[in-house]
């Protein structure tokens, strides 16, 4: 899993990509964005056109753009916020894509945390899956850092209360 | 079990994003391109059609320039493109026009990569190599580095760039606004989002001039109307440009510290994946006949670097790349570390090989292309 010292960690990642061609950047991000996304709005197939659509923004800008990295993140979070929005209704997490050596006792948090508002669901995701300060997850979510803590509280009050 | 609701919550994500085919869509990258088509809009999304490959990715990876091209332009300052051999009929006309004729070409490109970098004694678990293929439907592209500083740094970096035909999809999505720069119409493209991108600015003409710095317009007003030159190449090789690029009289402190030079149709660039996990990308050395230093000094500044006896420049802004050229007309990279220092220690430990020991050194598949 990504710590905060880790790659994934969107701070140490600014500037790197400009040293490698768009190619070496779209391989070395797209792992770990795909596997955020997937994890931001719970359908593998859906994360995987929403993460090459960012993909697609950042080639065009690409030489424009100081820093991709940062750039993708953001770009990968807003398509995953903006299509839940369009769908007006929250993901639902797909049981059907349960690993099969997932515990069983698991699963419901996973159904229980596509159930969450998307900005509840997302801080949840960037600090318990890439292990992202308040700070880094305010920037990546585009939001008030002061805003972090009061959604990852209801968001983890809400799993505890769907998980009693 | 009596873990914690965090702690559920860490391995079950954990256990979900494992899960996750991370695998890259081979027709994101591989299709020959012209436009990029939404996925997440279509109703068919198995493929994606990408419009850009990675010829045109590297096409546009520089991007930059402008230039003038005015009545009354002064020739040349001497010395300031050492490029540039000899000068026939200078011309003036209008902002973006191939003005000058010279002679000769600017420094013949390579015709192709032939060093290419390995790290260590034997390829790693996490180590890779892979193929580019760029500059194979790309316009004809002249690149150069204007900048400040001296042999130890490079400073205020403004990349010049000269293409045949303008790509506005590149730049459709920032912000557009008309200026005038010296009397000369031009656009400057910046972005709304107050994302780090770099602003440019375009003067049309043939060929069209991109300069793109922290502040291409300053620079551009600070400087003369015709700084920068379309120079026609009287009898360019087949495959490469028909134009190159001249400059005149540069602002104080600044000077021309990366020739004008061109990437070369159909060549490819070689890169080399260290030591990635499961949780980290590993780091990342290119080989490459575009000088990456071109477009980097546009993004911070650079500061000299040993490579084992060669010059190299280190970008000294986060992610720290560096770049060196091993071989006139070769260029090194090293990028993807977490200090500085390492990407010092990853350069200094690429050794370059031809491309059949760095094929069966990283069991490369040969290119498809």
């Amino acid at each position: 899993m990504a710590t905060r010292s880790d790659p994934h960690s969107p701070v140490r990642r600014q500037g790197m990509a400009r040293a490698g061609s768009f190619e070496s950047f779209y391989v070395r991000e797209l792992p770990m964005q795909l596997r955020r996304a997937t994890l931001l709005v719970g359908d593998e197939q859906l994360a995987r056109d929403l993460v090459h659509d960012a993909f697609a923004d950042v080639f065009q800008r690409w030489g424009r753009l100081r820093d991709p990295g940062p750039y993708l993140n953001v770009a990968v979070v807003n398509r995953c916020r903006d299509h839940g929005r369009k769908s007006a209704r929250r993901s639902r997490l797909d049981a059907t894509q349960r690993p099969p050596d997932q515990p069983p006792h698991l699963d419901p948090l996973w159904d229980a945390l596509g159930t969450l508002p998307f900005h509840h669901r997302a801080v949840l995701v960037l600090r318990f899956y890439q292990q992202l300060t308040d700070r880094e997850i305010a920037e990546t979510l585009g939001c008030r850092i002061g805003s972090v803590g009061p959604w990852m509280q209801r968001g983890l009050r809400q799993l505890r209360k769907d998980l009693s | 079990m009596n873990a914690t609701l965090e702690e559920q919550l860490t391995e079950v994500l954990a256990r979900r994003a494992a899960a996750v085919d991370v695998s890259p869509d081979p027709g994101f990258l591989a299709a020959p391109m012209a436009t990029v088509v939404p996925l997440a809009s279509r109703p068919d999304r198995p493929v994606l059609k990408v419009v850009a490959g990675v010829a045109a990715a590297v096409a546009l990876i520089g991007g930059l320039v402008a230039l003038t091209h005015r009545p009354g332009a002064r020739p040349p300052t001497p010395g300031a493109d050492a490029s540039v051999t000899t000068v026939v009929q200078p011309q003036t006309t209008d902002v973006g026009a191939s003005v000058t004729t010279i002679v000769q070409p600017p420094t013949a490109p390579l015709a192709a990569l032939t060093l290419f970098p390995v790290v260590g004694d034997q390829a790693g678990a996490g180590d890779h190599g892979m193929y580019s293929m760029i500059a194979a439907e790309n316009p004809a592209k002249v690149t150069a580095l204007l900048a400040k500083g001296d042999d130890r740094t490079i400073t205020d970096g403004i990349a010049v760039m000269a293409v045949d035909s303008f790509d506005g999809h590149e730049f459709e999505l920032s912000t557009k606004q008309e200026i005038t720069i010296h009397g000369v119409a031009a656009t400057l493209y910046s972005d709304p989002t107050g994302s780090p991108v770099i602003p440019t600015v375009v003067l049309q003409g043939s060929p069209i001039i991109e300069v793109t710095g922290l502040d291409p317009v300053a620079f551009l007003e600070l400087a003369g109307p015709d700084v920068i030159r379309a120079l026609q190449v009287a009898s360019p090789q087949p495959g490469h440009a028909a134009f190159t690029l001249g400059f005149g009289l540069l602002p104080e402190g600044y000077r021309v510290v990366v020739a004008p030079f061109e990437m070369p149709r159909g060549s490819i660039e070689a890169t080399v994946v260290v030591g990635a996990t499961e949780s980290s990308d590993g780091t990342f050395v290119g080989s490459s006949l575009f000088n990456g230093m071109a477009r980097a000094a546009t993004a911070g500044d650079l500061v000299a670097v040993d490579i084992n006896g060669v010059t190299g420049w280190q970008l000294q802004s986060p992610g720290n790349p560096v770049f060196w050229e091993p071989l006139p007309g070769m260029f090194l990279s090293v990028g993807g570390t977490s200090t500085p220092e390492e990407a010092l220690t990853v350069a200094r430990a690429a050794r370059l090989v031809d491309e059949t020991t760095w094929r069966a050194f990283y069991d490369v598949p040969a290119p498809e292309f």
